[in-house]
């Protein structure tokens, strides 16, 4: 009886979990098979989901018709810059919010905390203002970089990582005589890795992604990132939906790609942080 | 080891391409040069090469002054452009109509000091007032915009409904409800056709029909508000009667604008609302599509057809002008740039430059050198919907946001966004009736208004 509710149990789980997939995969499928449907002189977002007539006329218009690769260009500069910088000053926050006692640490820390609690559109205008008007960084590379070189989110997340990492190890480090900086690059570095990719992935997901940043602060064709690119197929009165299709199934490749290869990190980052150390 | 050479070479990698790529400053003009910033739309299909050609033979002629334009996305144009104005800092030229929102600012350019007598001459008459907020000159319009609704002339045709006398007539609210019965049928392959199908998520629809029971707008010129009036309630009722006698489908409510297109397209609904000309180019243009293979369905024969008004009223027309609206910034570039800035503005709207969307998106032009630089060329649209056109625009009302100051401004704003909206979509769903929807239009405007 016993085992039969447990395969009863069992059984609907399974049932559950299937119908949860299929629900997320949805999606997915639906932009990838867009992508080979020619919708554009349609503009009804007709888009069934097998095609009658498969169609590469989306990719053409996506690639020939605009500075896709350009664009492609500059999110993965911007994506990966942002990554390394974000990878190397939160682990270098995290660590010392962490590891190292100095006068007002937690007071900083908490101020930091406090500064994640103010909405984004609060501080939008004065961030415009920053960027654009005084630093005069619009259209630039660096418009689109130095504002989010480290979030507090980050340094958050690895504060809490480095947290879970023994302390006993720093201390044997300066018993030897170890620098601070040794102690960083040789003892914590190593291994925090897990925690650091994960804050990589996550982060260069983000950047990849995000939209609103980069389409106020770049003007120039040239300058878009590929979110912002994309965007540029809705006009007035009608959608181009295969060709946004088309350019968010290529934009969306390297997140694939991404996934496949660290999917081991991306569930340890579901429970970063959450172990007490 | 590894670890440190890995994170140096990733660190020095970054310090370069940062080094290399960051552009540094745009405004890298010489002394002499005034960079004048223009952010525009793609108005229509070619404006993107229409407006590069325009600012080449404008620096042709004027080399002391650089144009620098953006085109932005309808999407997501507005809200970057609302950052700026925010921030302080708009471009100097933004395609658009003029906004007391604007002129709050204190940033919106009062053009009335550089306006000629060549220029306003060179205006039709009453365009120039479609972009003045209480009296003065904000904004050069480029064209004469309208609304209305887009029918599928076969369609007409086969329910003997007299489109033409229509188009130059008009029609009552009792007028189009017999008409539109008419197109009411189920198809043989079990699709039902319905008179006339909107979506539930653009405002206009109850906007149009609601100026057209003699409310021009949720306010008046002296910004009171008047959705509080019984002509309101009788608007409501209208459109509920509607999806209750069969003319709209019951699923309105869940109808977006893509789908709504989609009835429009696959001959499901003779009458599609948020009409414009522009749809004589487009149907052509799927009507190609058609041809060449790449598109299924029906070749649609567009016939634009006038917001019916209530009986025992007049027909009143959504209208207005959009154009070029001038900015200062907060730090202002001085009197000089101000007038660069509105030659710039009148050389994008004036001719040729700014004529090209008015003959392209079919539409009245504004200025008599537009109608010149065109005389004698084909322009695009059907001419009987051409003159629809032309007599529907004789019909219109300029929105009261031109009389009106930024703060009814915002809270008319705050109106649609709080109660038109989501009480449209209770409308079409049936879950509150007309009275009870007028009755929570009175006590927000109430509200919002007082």
């Amino acid at each position: 009886m016993q085992s039969k509710g447990k395969i009863a149990v069992l059984g609907v789980s399974i049932t559950m979990l299937v119908m949860w997939g299929i629900i997320t995969i949805i999606p997915l499928y639906w932009m990838i098979i867009g992508s080979f449907q020619d919708s554009y002189a349609d503009a009804s977002m007709k888009i069934s989901m097998w095609p009658e007539v498969w169609s590469f006329e989306p990719f053409s218009r996506f690639f020939d018709k605009t500075m896709a690769w350009r664009w492609l260009l500059n999110s993965l500069i911007v994506s990966s810059i942002l990554t390394v910088t974000n990878v190397f000053f939160a682990s270098l926050a995290g660590y010392a919010f962490a590891k190292l006692h100095f006068p007002g640490r937690n007071t900083i820390f908490w101020i930091l905390l406090m500064t994640m609690m103010i909405p984004t559109q609060v501080t939008l205008i004065p961030l415009y203002i920053l960027v654009i008007d005084v630093f005069n960084l619009k259209d630039s590379y660096m418009g689109l970089i130095l504002p989010s070189i480290v979030s507090v989110g980050n340094i958050f997340l690895m504060k809490q990582y480095m947290s879970t990492l023994p302390t006993s190890l720093i201390h044997a480090a300066r018993i030897d005589a170890c620098s601070e900086f040794g102690i960083f690059y040789k003892i914590i570095l190593p291994m925090a890795k897990p925690g650091l990719s994960v804050l990589a992935i996550f982060s260069f997901v983000f950047h990849w992604n995000d939209f609103f940043w980069p389409l106020l602060v770049t003007e120039s064709e040239a300058m878009r990132t590929i979110q912002v690119g994309l965007a540029g197929f809705k006009f007035a009165d009608t959608t181009d939906f295969g060709a946004i299709m088309a350019g968010a199934t290529v934009a969306s490749l390297p997140m694939i790609i991404l996934f496949f290869a660290l999917q081991r990190y991306f569930l340890q980052g579901i429970t970063i942080g959450a172990v007490k150390g | 080891m590894k670890w440190n050479k890995v994170m140096a070479i990733l660190l020095a990698a970054m310090l370069v391409v940062l080094s290399a790529c960051s552009s540094g400053s745009k405004d890298g003009a010489s002394d002499n040069v005034d960079v004048i910033k223009v952010w525009t739309y793609p108005v229509h299909g070619n404006y993107k090469d229409d407006i590069a050609k325009s600012v080449a033979e404008f620096h042709a002629k004027h080399p002391n002054i650089r144009i620098e334009y953006e085109l932005l996305t309808w999407a997501e144009g507005p809200k970057k452009f609302d950052v700026a104005l925010n921030a302080g800092s708009p471009p100097d030229i933004y395609y658009h109509g003029v906004s007391g929102q604007y002129v709050d600012t204190g940033l919106a350019l009062n053009l009335d000091p550089y306006m000629t007598d060549e220029i306003v001459s060179d205006y039709l008459p009453g365009v120039l007032d479609k972009a003045k907020i209480q009296g003065k000159q904000y904004g050069l319009p480029m064209y004469q915009y309208q609304w209305a609704w887009s029918a599928n002339q076969r369609i007409l045709e086969e329910a003997g409904i007299d489109w033409r006398k229509i188009q130059k007539e008009g029609w009552t609210w009792s007028e189009f409800k017999t008409e539109a019965k008419k197109m009411v049928k189920d198809l043989p392959d079990g699709i039902k056709q319905y008179g006339i199908v909107t979506d539930a998520t653009t405002t206009d629809f109850i906007e149009m029909l609601a100026r057209s029971s003699g409310l021009v707008d949720v306010v008046d010129r002296d910004g009171k508000f008047i959705w509080n009036d019984e002509r309101m309630l009788d608007t409501l009722k209208f459109i509920r009667s509607l999806v209750d006698e069969g003319i709209m489908p019951k699923e309105t409510a869940a109808i977006d604008p893509a789908k709504r297109v989609e009835y429009f397209y696959n001959g499901k609904t003779g009458i599609a609302s948020k009409g414009l000309p522009y749809y004589d180019v487009m149907l052509e243009t799927r009507a190609k599509d058609i041809d060449a293979g790449k598109v299924k369905g029906e070749k649609i024969e567009h016939v634009y057809l006038p917001i019916p008004y209530k009986d025992g009223g007049k027909w009143q027309a959504t209208v207005g002008g959009e154009g070029y609206v001038g900015f200062r910034q907060k730090d202002d570039k001085g009197e000089q740039h101000a007038k660069n800035t509105f030659l710039v503005m009148d050389w994008l709207t004036k001719g040729v430059h700014g004529g090209n969307s008015a003959s392209e998106l079919c539409v009245p032009f504004a200025r008599q050198s537009q109608i010149d630089a065109f005389k004698g060329k084909d322009s695009r649209g059907k001419p009987h919907n051409k003159i629809a056109a032309e007599i529907n625009q004789s019909h219109g009302v300029p929105s009261s946001d031109l009389y009106v100051d930024a703060k009814v401004s915002a809270s008319k704003k705050k109106f649609i966004e709080q109660a038109q909206k989501p009480m449209q979509q209770a409308l079409f769903s049936g879950s509150r009736t007309p009275e009870q929807i007028f009755e929570e239009f009175k006590n927000k405007g109430e509200q919002l208004f007082r």
